[in-house]
């Protein structure tokens, strides 16, 4: 019967009746019918004087139709069936409804159908971090049920925004010294998702840089202050002093500060350069592919795409991959969890990416042990 | 039987007819009971051995789930252990020891084995040599003694060691495994690597038993190790609680009911151990899931027996109208046959005992119209007949009276006289009364002598013997029986002239052939004896005085010496041209009214 009101409802959008005329007027219809159906039934007993079961039957059945259905129909077309997923981009949205590929992969995995049984409502930052602050306020005056973030800066405007609606993101590393969970297994508050492992892997990185660049006394690292509440610094600095390497840090908050840094490494003589973990910098992966290789520099950033762009190496979690993950989180939550029972998950698939090409054009003959380790070679 | 009798009947037949009655109902409630108790065993006993089938069909396939769940697992860190013991085999191990060229093998170990996060190589001293991980940088420094290390001290000749389980960050769990790195018969060292367990998730979620099945593994102390949802693993769940942990951890068979998991639900609970690990694979099953096939039989076998009930009821509605149908014509029949239409014949072919019933009855039915019809021939027979008489003829067939023959009869005329006078002065009644007490005494006598009555008129009577039933001595009886009218009409006679009536009786008595033969119709008949010896006992009665008793000589010649004789005369008589010989019965001779007695 209901299949049958969706079309009566196509028909009557036509002839300019609202839904609740419409619901109203269809109540009616059905009340009418089964009423007259008791009627029609007392009436071929005419001779009958106490009214039978089901002559009282029909009536009564009306009148619960007429209370029921108009609620029942409006429960059943109100907009909260379908949740709403914030999505909060640092580049721009392609689409009003656009979502990084990977996280739909792994919504559509579990069964949702993103645009269907989800809607996603993108909001991005258009590269700057107020932006982000905007984006994610935005998010929040919009009522949506989860905002989703691939990177910890956007995790935190929307955790600035909201302490109520559920965030999911990737975080950098540390999401408890950022006041965003209690701890790992349970993190108590309405931030869940997985970690980058951003900061984890900075030892990790300057050791592999070493192995390619086995003279290595100094790097020159490109950090964005913006971000300075991250401790990639320190690491840095702590895990050059370990490695016996001097460490010369360049700010740089825009693609022309990067052009200047570069300029300063030329006349400082610099051997390498270590890019940090920032989402400007994750944007001009081929500019500064292009500068190292203008001036000679091996390069260690932290991403695969840096690699694929023209840097030497790359060294980190499977992106993809933890964007994948978070597909899982969206649905657990959709389906009641609360995100401070979800427990941070840590990164167990690391990719070593080497760009052989600038190798070769770098002059630089890497050893067979970092070769060994590389998951992608770019040739 | 009587009227009231015969009303409740007609009313129960109406009942019959209208309600389906007592019959119909015990009928269907038999056949009801029956069949439905025979569904309804039937039903029971099938759901029985379903439910038993079901629950151990449950156990193996549960039991089988967990053991190749278990045996997954321990291949997947036996895998691992095997990987590492591989890489031990090298040529540089072979020819140098533990040298740098080493190296090599542990990065690629970390290549082939994506679980373990880091390796290192411990010489025999258990000084780290060499280590190598996928988060930290390793610098010389870095390099530890581990000597008091368990992983370093249970590593001994063949064995692998594998560690207890272990949370790092407080939620990914982790375990260590070590194997002897060996050169020629010695061991020269040993190769720890830590595994990072979040990737047994893998095999587990690829565990799938039915909809809802799903396998975990605990630690020898209740610690989740690997379950689908991650998320609990993470949060360093023990599951020690559980009663079927505990039961599986203490090595004891869990009880085939459904058991509680951790978030609440009853699920079928089957586990296997992992010896070398000392891990437990559990493998549970919604109990809901489980019981669905059992629930699905459940409902089947109520339908049918719904079905068949449905079925039960209407097969013995229709047994109950087969069977009380004809029986209601039957009654019908029987009633009315009762209720004296003995023409009415009860037709039911139903091919059974009933139709035999109704046949005895249609039967029965004819012989009682036979027979009442005989019934009413014997009682228009007593008319002219004794009722032996009569019965005997209508026994032996009734051809003596419908076809006229001449036989040699004896016929006996008797009247009353002066009655002509007497009757013409006399009130009505009181002639009646007369002729009744007359008719009285004469029906008894010409009822034990067993005479045939032809005809009564007013006061005279003929009667005659040896036909239709032919006697031996019809001479001897008419006299006998005449002798005896004598005596006892002479005591009315006196009676009446007490009661001022002059009335007087004489008989005659003559024997010859006559002709016998049915005058009349089928309803209304009668036997008439047509001949001269008729007329000569009238004319010998009209000469017969009060009290006298006139005979031909025929006649005395037969009974000579049964009774005396009086008087001897020779008579004219109208209708006869000769003179006739009459004798006058004086008396029956001694002993002759016991012989009389005794032809009775």
């Amino acid at each position: 019967m209901f299949r049958y009101r969706n079309a009566l409802r196509q028909l009557a959008g036509k002839l300019f009746l609202n839904k609740s005329e419409l619901d109203t007027a269809l109540t009616y219809t059905i009340a009418t019918i089964t009423s007259g159906i008791g009627a029609i039934a007392r009436w071929q007993k005419p001779k009958q004087r106490k009214p039978t079961k089901f002559q009282l039957i029909y009536p009564g059945l009306a009148c619960a139709l007429v209370t029921v259905i108009p609620n029942f129909a409006v429960a059943q077309s109100s907009p909260t069936d379908v949740p709403v997923i914030g999505y909060l981009a640092w580049w721009p949205c392609k689409t009003p409804s656009s979502m990084s590929s990977d996280i739909s992969r792994g919504l559509t995995d579990l069964g949702h159908k993103p645009g269907e049984t989800i809607m996603i409502e993108c909001r991005s930052a258009n590269q700057s971090p107020e932006g982000l602050t905007t984006a994610a306020a935005e998010l929040v005056e919009l009522r949506v049920d989860m905002i989703v973030s691939t990177s910890e800066p956007a995790a935190r405007a929307a955790y600035g925004a909201t302490k109520t609606i559920p965030i999911v993101s990737i975080f950098s590393g540390d999401p408890i010294s950022a006041g965003m969970a209690r701890s790992l297994a349970q993190p108590g508050g309405n931030a869940t998702g997985v970690s980058y492992y951003a900061t984890e892997l900075t030892g990790k990185r300057l050791d592999l840089l070493r192995k390619a660049v086995p003279k290595l006394s100094a790097v020159d690292v490109l950090s964005n202050p913006d971000v300075s509440y991250f401790p990639f610094e320190e690491d840095t600095k702590r895990a050059a002093g370990l490695l016996g390497i001097a460490v010369r840090v360049h700010h740089v908050r825009t693609p022309t500060d990067i052009d200047n840094a570069f300029a300063t490494m030329k006349a400082e003589n610099a051997q390498a350069v270590f890019v940090l973990p920032d989402l400007m910098l994750a944007g001009e992966g081929s500019r500064i592919a292009a500068l190292a290789i203008e001036q000679q520099l091996p390069s260690m950033t932290w991403g695969s795409w840096y690699a694929n762009q023209g840097c030497l190496l790359a060294y980190s979690t499977r992106y993809d991959e933890l964007q994948y993950r978070l597909g899982y989180y969206i649905d657990r939550i959709l389906k009641g969890a609360k995100p401070g029972d979800l427990p941070i998950e840590q990164p167990t698939q690391y990719s070593l990416s080497i760009n052989l090409k600038t190798a070769k054009i770098l002059g630089l003959k890497l050893p067979q042990t970092l070769l060994l380790q590389a998951d992608n070679f770019i040739e | 039987m009587s009227e009231s009798d015969n009303k409740d009947i007609v009313h129960q037949g109406a009942a019959v007819k209208v309600g389906g009655g007592r019959l119909v109902r015990r009928t269907f409630i038999i056949a009801l009971a029956l069949v439905s108790s025979g569904l309804l065993v039937g039903g029971g006993v099938e759901l029985y051995l379903r439910y038993n089938e079901s629950v151990e069909s449950i156990r193996v396939l549960q039991q089988e789930m967990g053991r190749g769940a278990a045996f997954r697992i321990h291949q997947y860190v036996e895998e691992i252990e095997k990987t590492m013991r591989a890489s031990t085999l090298t040529p540089e191990i072979i020819s140098t020891g533990l040298s740098e060229a080493y190296e090599f093998e542990l990065i690629k170990l970390l290549k082939v084995a994506p679980a373990v996060t880091t390796i290192a190589v411990l010489d025999a001293d258990g000084q780290e040599r060499f280590k190598l991980s996928r988060l930290k940088m390793v610098r010389p420094e870095d390099l530890e003694d581990r000597a008091t290390d368990q992983a370093f001290l249970q590593v001994r000749g063949d064995r692998s060691f594998f560690g207890p389980v272990y949370l790092v960050q407080g939620s990914e769990p982790y375990m260590r495994i070590a194997v002897p790195i060996k050169r020629f018969n010695g061991v020269i060292g040993v190769l720890i690597a830590e595994v990072n367990l979040k990737h047994i998730w893998g095999v587990v979620s690829d565990i799938h038993v039915g909809e809802t099945g799903y396998a975990y593994v605990t630690s020898g102390n209740g610690d989740l190790i690997a379950h689908p949802d991650i998320h609990l693993v993470l949060e360093g769940r023990n599951l020690k609680n559980l009663a079927q942990v505990q039961l599986a951890l203490e090595g004891a068979p869990i009880p085939l009911a459904p058991q509680v998991n951790f978030a609440g639900q009853k699920v079928f609970v089957a586990y296997a151990p992992i010896p070398d690990l000392k891990w437990v694979v559990f493998v549970e099953r919604l109990a809901v899931e489980a019981y669905a096939p059992l629930y699905a039989s459940l409902f089947r076998t109520a339908g049918l027996l719904f079905a068949g009930l449905g079925m039960a009821v209407l097969a013995s509605l229709l047994i109950g109208i087969r069977v009380v149908r004809p029986l209601q014509e039957l009654r019908q029949g029987v009633t009315r046959i009762g209720a004296g239409e003995l023409d009415h014949r009860i037709d039911i072919r139903t091919g059974d005992e009933l139709e035999a019933l109704a046949d005895e009855f249609n039967q029965m039915t004819t012989k009682l119209r036979e027979s009442y019809a005989s019934n009413e021939r014997i009682s228009q027979l007593k008319r002219f007949f004794s009722p032996q008489v009569a019965e005997l003829i209508v026994s032996s067939g009734e051809d003596a009276l419908t076809e006229s023959h001449r036989q040699e009869i004896t016929v006996v005329f008797c009247d009353l006289r002066n009655f002509t006078e007497f009757s013409s002065t006399a009130e009505p009644e009181e002639a009646m009364r007369v002729l009744q007490e007359y008719y009285k005494v004469l029906g008894a006598l010409l009822y034990r002598f067993e005479a045939t009555i032809e005809h009564f008129a007013g006061d005279g009577l003929m009667a005659f013997f040896n036909d239709p039933i032919p006697c031996p001595d019809p001479e001897a009886r008419a006299v006998r029986m005449a002798v005896m009218m004598q005596q006892d009409v002479s005591k009315l006679i006196e009676q009446w002239s007490k009661r001022g009536l002059n009335l007087g009786f004489g008989i005659g008595i003559s024997s010859g052939y006559a002709t016998l033969g049915h005058i009349g119709s089928e309803e209304q008949f009668h036997y008439a004896a047509i001949g001269s010896v008729a007329n000569l006992a009238s004319r010998l009665c009209d000469k017969a005085l009060s009290g006298q008793t006139l005979i031909t000589e025929a006649v005395f010649a037969k009974v000579e010496g049964l009774v005396e004789v009086v008087q001897t005369e020779e008579l004219s008589l109208k209708g006869f041209p000769k003179p006739v010989t009459v004798l006058q019965v004086a008396g029956a001779k001694e002993g002759t009214s016991h012989l009389a007695e005794g032809s009775r």
